[in-house]
């Protein structure tokens, strides 16, 4: 069968067809950008579910593995919070604790510097921790020696004078000094 | 003359209008000509939003969680390292843990077994004693509300004991020293050791304090700010120089 091969229609202007070429051109680009889309979305998926959805389940268990380890030294840790509450708690009586031999021997220290007569009439302790020693002079003028006598003790920190007591009826005088008294290994907590 | 001009404007006005209906129709020709290219990149920019960019996003948070568990690991990682260093240490401060029991016991009142204690050193010493009685105070959780008495914290129970006596000042420098002797921890609160202004006697009035642990200690379930505790080294040493032979 023999066949016609021609166009009716009127030709298209020259202006039009550049038009359709470029819209074509155009779309076919176009088109391509969803389905980059989709596959750079897939990617990802991929990229999320398999590599890094894996690595994050390795480190969430390294974490896991690590806290059950640490749950293992559960006695230990209570042994060490029993051992540390218990030293705060005793941080304040080992402060107060003195030797009492430190503190006799302290006294026959004193009275040996001391150029006059001087006798003791009483010790005391404060529940400051600070320690207290009247001492009978046969003098109210010796209430300065006593003190610098105090002072020129190493042990011997704060020392003051709280109270002074005087005879009527002779010179005699109480003096009551009261002072704190270092140990001198004691560290401070 | 008129005729003509009327004409002419008539004409100007068609051509305007066709101008006009030109511009319309070229705009409804040109969105029938480039509508799929528009759809396909309205349909581009949907797939971006709701589908691409949110698996970035994903993936990013993941890279940020994963980042944050490796810090994670070696902030553990830290703390196992130190609680095998504490438990090292603890197998080392045996003895120091057994001292601290000891000396400050944590059971059952001691009040009855210390005021004993007190009263038989002082006459072993020769003091007259003239009254002795015994309390207890707790120490260390007065600020804290509690509503079992058996879930009490960890606290300090001090015995003060109040003794009175009678003796020669060297009875009461042998008592005392004795008392220090027994390898007992306990503090003189108070104090006083007058001579008496009718004889050669002194009079005592001591207030001797005994410490006593009560309650427990109860750990939380996140046990890790706990790990870096460390004791009052002081205490430690006095400890070991006094009561460690």
């Amino acid at each position: 069968m023999h066949r016609f091969n021609f166009n009716l229609l009127p030709e298209k202007p020259k202006e039009i067809i550049v038009k359709e070429q470029k819209r074509e051109s155009t779309s076919l680009y176009i088109a391509f950008m969803p389905l980059l889309a989709v596959i750079v979305g897939l990617f990802f998926i991929f990229l999320n579910e398999v590599v890094v959805q894996s690595s994050v389940d390795t480190w969430q268990n390294a974490v896991n593995e690590r806290n059950k380890k640490i749950q293992t030294y559960r006695t230990n840790v209570s042994q060490n919070v029993e051992f540390v509450q218990k030293t705060e708690l005793l941080s304040e009586p080992v402060l107060k604790d003195v030797e009492p031999e430190n503190f006799f021997d302290l006294t026959e220290e004193l009275l040996q510097k001391l150029s006059f007569k001087a006798e003791i009439q009483e010790y005391g302790r404060s529940p400051d921790g600070s320690f207290d020693i009247t001492l009978e002079v046969d003098n109210i003028n010796r209430t300065g020696d006593v003190l610098i006598a105090f002072e020129s003790l190493s042990q011997v920190q704060l020392p003051n004078i709280h109270a002074i007591n005087r005879d009527l009826y002779s010179d005699k005088a109480d003096i009551s000094v009261n002072f704190f008294l270092i140990e001198p290994e004691k560290h401070n907590p | 003359m008129s005729n003509d001009v009327s004409k002419k404007s008539e004409r100007i006005i068609i051509r305007q209008k066709e101008t006009k209906s030109l511009t319309v129709k070229d705009m409804v020709h040109f969105l029938q000509f480039n509508a799929l290219p528009v759809f396909i990149f309205i349909f581009f920019l949907c797939m971006a939003f709701f589908f691409t960019i949110p698996h970035i996003g994903n993936m990013v948070n993941k890279l940020q969680m994963i980042n944050k568990l490796s810090e994670e690991v070696s902030r553990k990682d830290k703390i196992l390292r130190d609680l095998n260093q504490l438990r090292q240490q603890q197998t080392l401060d045996v003895d120091l843990l057994k001292n601290i029991d000891t000396l400050v016991p944590t059971e059952s009142t001691r009040v009855a077994e210390f005021k004993e204690k007190l009263s038989q050193i002082a006459s072993e010493c020769g003091l007259i004693v003239v009254s002795i009685r015994a309390g207890e105070i707790i120490r260390g959780i007065e600020d804290q509300p509690f509503e079992n008495p058996n879930n009490l914290p960890l606290h300090l129970i001090e015995i003060p004991t109040t003794l009175e006596a009678r003796g020669q000042m060297n009875q009461f420098k042998e008592f005392l020293t004795k008392l220090f002797e027994a390898k007992d921890f306990f503090v003189v609160e108070e104090m006083t050791i007058k001579k008496s202004s009718q004889d050669q006697m002194w009079l005592a009035n001591l207030i001797i304090v005994k410490y006593q642990f009560g309650g427990k200690v109860t750990l939380p379930e996140d046990i890790e700010p706990l790990v870096n505790l460390t004791p009052v080294q002081g205490v430690i040493d006095f400890i070991n120089s006094k009561f460690t032979q």
